[in-house]
Order: C-alpha cells, then sequence, then structure tokens
C-alpha cells in the first residue's frame, strides 16, 4: 500500500463510528443489503446441483494450488505460443514498474481501465498518474469513484456506498453545465457511456484484470456485465492484463465449474452477460485487436501465504459474497476497512497483505456468527482463518495490554470451573441490581461501550447453571 | 523481471509434474433433445432482457429472418438499415426492405448482425470467436446487437461449447466472447439499467432450418 492511502488512515474504530454517522451511506447500504442476499438466495435454490459444483471447485482449485508452479508455467509457455508476454512481479512496486515500462514503450498517452482489484492493490492509477498517463476507469461504479476520488468500497460494486443523488451531483460537475435536475438513473448511464465511449475509442493502452487464468490454453477470462472489460481490451492496441498468481485454473473444460459458482454467489446470475477469454494478440489475417497482449502476474505475498495457516484464503474467486452477507460489513460498509478487500475476506487478506499490527481492530470487529463461511462458494473457512490471526495476534503479543490482560484473566476463569461460577453468579446479580437501581450505572465505566446503541441487558438475578439445577431438583421430587 | 519469476517460483516450490485431476464431469441436469435446448435457450435469453425469435423449416428463411429484423427495428423505433458482419449470410436480406451495409466502423452504426457459432441452452448464451468475419467490436459498439444462430449449433452446456472452440481448425480466438443478454450495469442503487457501454437491445433469431 502506498503512502498516500495510508496517510488517510484513521483506524477501523473511528472509521467505523463516522460511517454509522453517516446518513447517505447507512441508506446506501439499507438498499444493498437485500438486493444481494436475496438474489444470490434465489439464484442458488433452482440449482440443485450447486453443492456437488462447490465441491469440485474447491477440489481443482486445492489442486492448482498444489500444483501453482507447474500451472503458471504452463500458462506461460502458452500465452507466449499465442504471441503474447507473461511478466512475472513479486511486489505491487515491481508490477507498476512493468507496466510504465510497456505504456512508455508503446508511446501512449491515454489509458482505459477495466475495474481490477490487482490493480487496486498495486494503486496502479497512481503510479499512472504520476508518471503523466491519462487514466479512465471504465466500469460504471470505478468511473464513479474515481471522479469522486474515492476508492472501491465493495469488490464487485465499487460504488455501492454512492446514492443516487450523489452521483448526479458528481456528474453535474464533470459531464455538462446545464443538465436538469433529478435526472433517471437511465439518463445517469446514458451521459456516462457517451462519456465513457470518447475515452475507449482513443485510448492507446487498455488495462483489465482477470477473474481466471486458464493454463492449457493461455487464456486470461473476464467477466463484466457492461461490456466495458471488452471495448478496453479491443480497442487499444496494447492490452495488459494484470492478474495475481492464484487465478490460475488447470484445464478450459475446469472454468463452467467456476462461473456456475461466481454469477451466483456475486449477483444471482446464473452467468454474467459477458464472459470473455482473451488468448494473445491479434492474428492475422484479422485486423482487428491489438497488436500486443502482456499478463502481468503479481505475488505480493500469495507465495508465502501458500505455504502458511492461511492458504485456503487463495482459492477466493472474488465473488463478494462474505462481505454481502456480513452484519459488520453491512453496518459501517467497505471504506471503514480501509484495505483494499473488505469484510470477512478482508479481515484474512489485509492482515496478509499489510501486515497484523495494522490490522487487530479489523480482525476483531465481529462475533464470527459464521456465516461468511457458509456462504462462500469456495468453502473457504473464512471464520477460522479469522480466529486464526486473533490466535496469532496474542501468542505475537501484539494485542493490547489491556486486551492482554482481560483475555489472561478470562483464560483463567475458564480453567477454574468453580470461580467461574461464582464470577457469572456475582455478575448477574450485579446487572440485576443495576437494573434496579438504575442510578448505580453511573459509577460503572466499563459498561459505556456496551451501553452506546443498546440498552443494558435485563438479568434475572441467577445463573442458567442455578436454574438448570433447581429444575433438576424439582423434577426429581416430582 | 526474470529475477522476480525466478523467486515467485522458488518460493512456490520446485516443479513436480503436475497429474491431471480425474473428477467426474458435473452438468446441472435438464431435458437434453433438440426442441428442449432451443426451448430453453430462449426462455433463459428472454429472462436477461434479450428477444428472441425462432424460425423454423417452414419459413421461407430470408423472409422470415427479414421480417423479423424489421419487427425488431420498428419496435424499438429504430432506422431500418442494418450494418452486416462478414461472417452473416447476406441471402437472408431483403434489400427492398432493408437498407444493408458492410461497413466496419462499428463505433458509428446503429444495428449490427452478426452469426454466432454455437448458443448454450444452459445460460442462455451466444458464441462468438473473433476472426476476420466475426469482429468482436461488433458484439460491443453499436447500439443494438441481433445474433443470428443455428439451432443445429446449441449446445446444452458450456463445456460442450468451449471444447467445440478448443477444437476447431482455428484453435482459441483472440477474444471469446460469451454473450448472455444486452449490456447492463447495477453501479447506481442497485437498479438494473440496459445499455451501460454495450448494446441496449440483443436480438437473437434461431434459424432452426437445415443450413
Amino acid at each position: 500500500m502506498s503512502t498516500a492511502m495510508n496517510s488517510q488512515k484513521v483506524g477501523f474504530r473511528p472509521a467505523s463510528q463516522t460511517a454509522l454517522n453517516n446518513p447517505d451511506l447507512q441508506q446506501a447500504l439499507a438498499r444493498a443489503r437485500g438486493g444481494f442476499v436475496d438474489k444470490r438466495q434465489i439464484a442458488i435454490e433452482a440449482l440443485p446441483e450447486f453443492e456437488a459444483i462447490k465441491a469440485r471447485a474447491k477440489a481443482i482449485k486445492d489442486h492448482s494450488l498444489d500444483h501453482l508452479s507447474d500451472y503458471l508455467i504452463e500458462f506461460e509457455e502458452n500465452v507466449t505460443a499465442s504471441g503474447g508476454q507473461v511478466h512475472w512481479a513479486q511486489t505491487t512496486e515491481q508490477a507498476n514498474e512493468i507496466i510504465l515500462n510497456i505504456c512508455n514503450e508503446a508511446k501512449a498517452r491515454k489509458i482505459t481501465k477495466g475495474k481490477s482489484m490487482i490493480s487496486e492493490e498495486m494503486q496502479l492509477n497512481a503510479a499512472l498518474e504520476q508518471a503523466d498517463f491519462e487514466v479512465m476507469e471504465t466500469d460504471l461504479g470505478e468511473y464513479i469513484i474515481q471522479l469522486a476520488k474515492e476508492t472501491p468500497s465493495h469488490i464487485i460494486a465499487p460504488a455501492v456506498h454512492k446514492t443516487k443523488a450523489q452521483i448526479e451531483t458528481l456528474f453535474d460537475q464533470f459531464h455538462a453545465a446545464d443538465l436538469p435536475s433529478n435526472r433517471s438513473r437511465e439518463a445517469l448511464v446514458s451521459e456516462a457511456r457517451l462519456r465513457l465511449r470518447e475515452a475507449f475509442l482513443s485510448a492507446d493502452v487498455g488495462i483489465t484484470g482477470a477473474n481466471f487464468l486458464v493454463a492449457n490454453t493461455g487464456s486470461t477470462v473476464l467477466v463484466t456485465n457492461e461490456g466495458n472489460g471488452d471495448l478496453t481490451a479491443s480497442i487499444p492496441d496494447v492490452h495488459i492484463v494484470t492478474a495475481s498468481i492464484d487465478k490460475v485454473i488447470p484445464k478450459l473444460s475446469d472454468l463452467p465449474t467456476f462461473l456456475r459458482l461466481l454469477g451466483r454467489s456475486a449477483t444471482g446470475q446464473e452467468i454474467t452477460t459477458y464472459t470473455t477469454l482473451f488468448t494473445g494478440p491479434k492474428q492475422a489475417p484479422d485486423e482487428a485487436g491489438p497488436k500486443a497482449f502482456h499478463v502481468v502476474l503479481l505475488d505480493n505475498g500469495r507465495s508465502e501465504i501458500l505455504h502458511s495457516e492461511f492458504k485456503a484464503a487463495l482459492r477466493c474467486i472474488r465473488c463478494g459474497a462474505c462481505m454481502n452477507h456480513c452484519a459488520v460489513y453491512g453496518t459501517v460498509g467497505g471504506h471503514a476497512y480501509e484495505s483494499v478487500y473488505p469484510g470477512p475476506i478482508g479481515q484474512v487478506m489485509t492482515p496478509l497483505l499489510n501486515g497484523l499490527e495494522g490490522s487487530l481492530d479489523t480482525i476483531s470487529a465481529c462475533t464470527m456468527n459464521g456465516h461468511c463461511s457458509v456462504v462462500c462458494p469456495m468453502s473457504i473457512p473464512l471464520t477460522d482463518l479469522i480466529r486464526q490471526h486473533r490466535i496469532n495476534a496474542f501468542t505475537q503479543n501484539k494485542n493490547s495490554l489491556i486486551e492482554r490482560k482481560g483475555l489472561g484473566a478470562w483464560q483463567w476463569l475458564s480453567l477454574h470451573p468453580r470461580a467461574y461460577c461464582l464470577g457469572t453468579a456475582l455478575s448477574g446479580r450485579a446487572v440485576k441490581m443495576l437494573n434496579a437501581w438504575p442510578f448505580l450505572q453511573r459509577f460503572t465505566p466499563m459498561l459505556r461501550g456496551w451501553k452506546t446503541g443498546r440498552a443494558l441487558m435485563r438479568a434475572q438475578g441467577t445463573t442458567f447453571q442455578a436454574q438448570y439445577k433447581k429444575r433438576r431438583q424439582h423434577e426429581d421430587t416430582t | 523481471m526474470n529475477q522476480a519469476r525466478a523467486n515467485i517460483l522458488a518460493c512456490l516450490g520446485a516443479s513436480t509434474g503436475a497429474p491431471d485431476l480425474l473428477l467426474p464431469a458435473l452438468k446441472p441436469a435438464f431435458v437434453n433433445d433438440a426442441n428442449s435446448l432451443v426451448a430453453l435457450l430462449k426462455t433463459k435469453l428472454l429472462a436477461v432482457h434479450a428477444s428472441v425469435d425462432i424460425i423454423d423449416d417452414n419459413d421461407d428463411t430470408a423472409t422470415a429472418v427479414t421480417a423479423s429484423v424489421l419487427g425488431f427495428l420498428k419496435q424499438k423505433t429504430q432506422p431500418l438499415s442494418v450494418t452486416l458482419t462478414p461472417a452473416v449470410d447476406k441471402q437472408y436480406f431483403d434489400h427492398a426492405l432493408l437498407s444493408i451495409s458492410h461497413s466496419q466502423d462499428y463505433a458509428h452504426c446503429q444495428t449490427v448482425v452478426t452469426q454466432a457459432t454455437a448458443g448454450v441452452a444452459e445460460t442462455g448464451s451466444l458464441i462468438l470467436p473473433s476472426s476476420l468475419a466475426r469482429p468482436t467490436l461488433a458484439n460491443f459498439l453499436p447500439d443494438n446487437c441481433i445474433v443470428l444462430l443455428n439451432a443445429a449449433d446449441i449446445k446444452p452446456h458450456l463445456e460442450d461449447a468451449l471444447a467445440t472452440v478448443q477444437s476447431s481448425k482455428v484453435g482459441m480466438p483472440r477474444a471469446l466472447n460469451i454473450i448472455s443478454g444486452p449490456s447492463k450495469t447495477a453501479d447506481i442503487e442497485q437498479t438494473l439499467v440496459y445499455g451501460a457501454h454495450g448494446p441496449i437491445q440483443l436480438h437473437v433469431i434461431i434459424l432452426s432450418h437445415d443450413a
């Protein structure tokens, strides 16, 4: 991550507080929540084979990860055979340098870009702009946040945090001066279409991401609904694909299994409108298409993740289902995570990409209700991986002293059942007293966090164990 | 950056020669005869906001294709002129009723007609491998895209369609477009709007004659 982004970081807690107090954001999130969840559910219920397809996809991806160097080499050979070129980058800096070199060599000025999370990881736009290239994001959501100078808040719906009114205000500023107010969504889309059409037709280089890399054909696979990826890839003289090394699958015949999961899990679609496989540059006698085809393979720590307890996270196909079903994401939105990857997969990936130190609040930002693990089409045990980060933070002494002491006390209590019973009995009575005499609550500063936004729990005064015991005795006597 | 390549591969672990992963095929089940495939493809395309006409054996193909194109253009209040990609059989069009162009300037073309090499019933998809005769930009730049598809080329599943392309004489094209509906976006408040960057309308004409 570049320093530009780091300097704006305030931390997950303050950022989520701000998010909770932002009415526009809350409105946008409330609208998004139901849509994604319901559509996914309907699409999955209509496919009886869904669970079996999930198992198959997991088997293929685990196999690919176990033989990653073989499949990457096979992919490279086939890209080369089709006239393209593969570039390897260990770090995001190296990847940016490779792309800058390609753009400089092509004497490019204008660059169009399809949505790519890897390019977000690289902060590619900043690097290109710094080198005086004109970069235009072409996915409508990415275009909106580029105008707003923001980062994506969702991996498949980058502008999900924006209301129509906010988008209209933004377009007023960048499109034309005398536009009527309260325009329809159709009108806004059509404005962007016109504006981006110019960009597509005049671009020197097109950069897209890849949802999959197919080893046995050397193809990069791109799914979109808008068609922006195809216009980005097929008009300019140079097409550059950015992809991380975990994206490779062995065979073309493996692809349908993944496509069946991706659309349904992401937006509830059986398949996205456009699925395109790009294989090499244009080939004679065909006159259309780019003269050069480059694939930049980015590692950025993944080859190490592969050998860690977090390997399963590399199965991710970036559908966004985990964040769509996450209570925390649904309440604070993507920006509070202050990372390229928000939501549960972000809780797992961010510490791996940026280090555990800066992610302590993020990894503890949920009760691990397990919803994310259930909806993940690649069966990534997200909650287990989040817990693993918490374990690592504790064993590596990274939490604050107060947290460590608290956890230590909890551990001691858990290992001493009598003390535990006594403690719960006392705290039950204490809460009952606080219920009875509310003025006492003034003397309980440690409850302040709980009471902001919630009522104090109502305690019955006795513990579950005590009631259970009493009931058993009662049953025995009757 | 050969050093980067070496470092990444070293960290991934030595190449062991990946064994073939043998998994039984797994495709969604549905009735698989020729009529059902046409019907399923049509249902799926209609569900994603495309329009579909089926032209059967008894019709005169040229009359029926022209009628379908005219019907579509009139319904969408579009000018009665189309641009044909080289992949399309000119004889399907009645030049007296429709103005026909062969311009390759798809950026300035309102309505294009092209020919798919295959369809996929499972997903309601059209398979359009790029070539000299089938330029990929024809599928994306015009406002209206009309695609001809022979019923005999409709495959049950995506696997079948991909295998056909892979094993064809020319192999993998530069761009293999799998198209399932008109262009759309839900980036403004999760509400669908058609015609984001690609065609606003997609009209599919299925020809069930023996070509």
